[in-house]
Parts: structure tokens; sequence; C-alpha cells
């Protein structure tokens, strides 16, 4: 297992050798993180954002504008039906209320 | 001497940076692990990295060895960027219909076997393998590093040994 142990340590100085000076790694990370964000992410993901947002709004409307006005049409005539057994459903207190006699003393014929 | 040995002599004996910069190479190397042997994926990660641990954003408090502390942070640093990278990658590919694959870096030829074999087994083995083959860390310390339980770790470490013995037998 030394001979493994050997092999990885090998390779973990390999790479230790080739790696980037650490005042030029840590220089471009403060770089990186004093950066607004990560050049170009937000702006293309604003603008896809922004993009499918508009297509969300507009693709419908569009879609609907030519019938916009038979739907209003339609809308105004189902609104003004109604039913011809209408009539039996006005309420009942409605029409006490209309057939209920004026109480004006006038109207009353009092004893002389 | 060397650059980083004078920066070291500069430093003051607790400055956190001057620790960190000892452990540059390793870092290094053990970022290249954590990439799948990314080269420009393990240099992103290092910087990130460090710029979390000297910045305060990762805090270090002593609980384990800086080195314990500092790899885990760029183990995680690593695990969240291949998986920004997976997705975006991804898209584009999907996109442009092409196959998005690291640029291989050239080995040198007494440890290319080790790494085409390293390549062969789960992320999680290569970590523990590598912690504790050429980190010196126990299976516990690997453990800790990765944020996993001992017995998980153990597992991915005999699985892992046992995956890589057979691929470095067959290639010799």
């Amino acid at each position: 297992m030394s001979d493994t142990r050997d092999l990885f340590r090998s390779l973990r100085d390999a790479d230790g050798g080739r790696a980037p000076s650490f005042a030029a790694t840590l220089a471009s990370g403060r770089a990186r993180a004093a950066a607004p964000g990560r050049p170009g992410t937000f702006p293309a993901a604003a603008a896809v954002l922004a993009g499918l947002v508009l297509a969300f709004v507009l693709v419908p409307r569009v879609k609907q504008d030519g019938s916009l006005r038979a739907a209003i049409a339609s809308a105004r005539e189902m609104s003004a039906w109604s039913a011809p057994t209408a009539v039996f459903l006005d309420p009942i207190e409605r029409t006490l209320q209309d057939s209920t006699p004026t109480l004006a003393l006038s109207s009353v014929p009092l004893p002389e | 001497m060397t650059t980083m040995e004078a920066t070291i002599d500069r430093a003051a004996p607790s400055d956190l940076g001057a620790e960190v910069e000892a452990l540059h190479p390793d870092a290094f190397a053990w970022a290249m692990t954590c990439c799948g042997r990314d080269r420009t994926l393990a240099e992103e990660v290092l910087q990130m990295s460090y710029v979390k641990v000297l910045s305060g954003e990762a805090r270090f408090a002593g609980r384990s060895a800086l080195k314990t502390f500092l790899y885990g942070v760029i183990r995680r640093t690593a695990a969240s960027e291949r998986r920004r990278v997976r997705l975006v990658a991804g898209r584009i590919a999907r996109f442009a219909r092409l196959s998005v694959r690291p640029t291989p870096v050239e080995e040198p030829p007494d440890v290319a076997a080790l790494a085409a074999a390293l390549a062969r087994l789960s992320g999680r083995q290569r970590e523990v393998l590598h912690l504790v083959f050429a980190e010196d860390f126990t299976v516990e310390g690997a453990a800790a590093v990765l944020g996993i339980g001992v017995g998980s770790a153990r597992v991915h470490y005999d699985r892992g040994k046992k995956r890589l013995k057979a691929f470095l037998g067959g290639t010799r």
C-alpha cells in the first residue's frame, strides 16, 4: 500500500508544483469578489427573464385580441338574457310590499 | 528564499493568510481532486475559497485544524461550482448540440495511470483516497473534511481502495 501512497504523493506534488502563485490566486479571488457579479451572468439572466415575462404577458393578449369584440358582445348578450320562468323567481315579499295599502288618514273613513 | 517563504517571514505568526499560503500547493492539489482534475475550475474554486476564508465569510473557529477547515471550504465551494458549471454548460451544450468536457490535464507519466484510475472512481471515493493517501488524514479526519459520517467515509474508502487496486492492476 506504500506504493499507492507514493503514487498519490507524486500526483499531489505534481499538482502542487503546477499551482498558480498564492498571491495571484488571492488577487484574482478578491477581484472576482469585488466585481458586482459574475461578468455577463446577471445581464443575461435579466434579459432572459424579461423576455419570458414579455412572452407570457403579450402572447396571450395578441392571441385574444382578434376575438375581444366578439367576447364583449357575447358577454353583453348573456347578461341581457333572461329565462322565461324568471318571473316565478320574483320574491314574494316584493309582491306583498307592492300590494300593501297606504295608511294615510284621508283614506280611512273615520266615525263622525 | 522563495516568494512564499518570504511572505511567511513578513507575516505575523498568527496571520491566517500566511498559514493559508503555506498550505497553498497542497490545497491546489486538493482542489484539482474536488474539481475532477479540471485545472481552470480548480483555480477558480481556490480563488473563491481563499476569499471566503480570509474575508471571514467562512469563519475559522479553531475547532479543527486549519487544513481540515480550509479543505472543507474548498470541497463545498467546488461542489457548488461544479453544480453551477454543469447546469450552465448543460444548457449551452443542449442549445448548441455540443458535448462540454473540461480540457484534459497533461499528467506526468509516473502518475498518469493513477490519475486515469482515479477518474473512474466516484467523486467521494476519489476525495477520501486523496485525503488518506496523499494528505495522511485518518478516515475520521477525511470524514470531517467531507462533512460525512465516519461509517460512510469508511465505506467510500474501502470500496475506492478495492476499485483503485483493480484498475491499477489492470493497467500494469
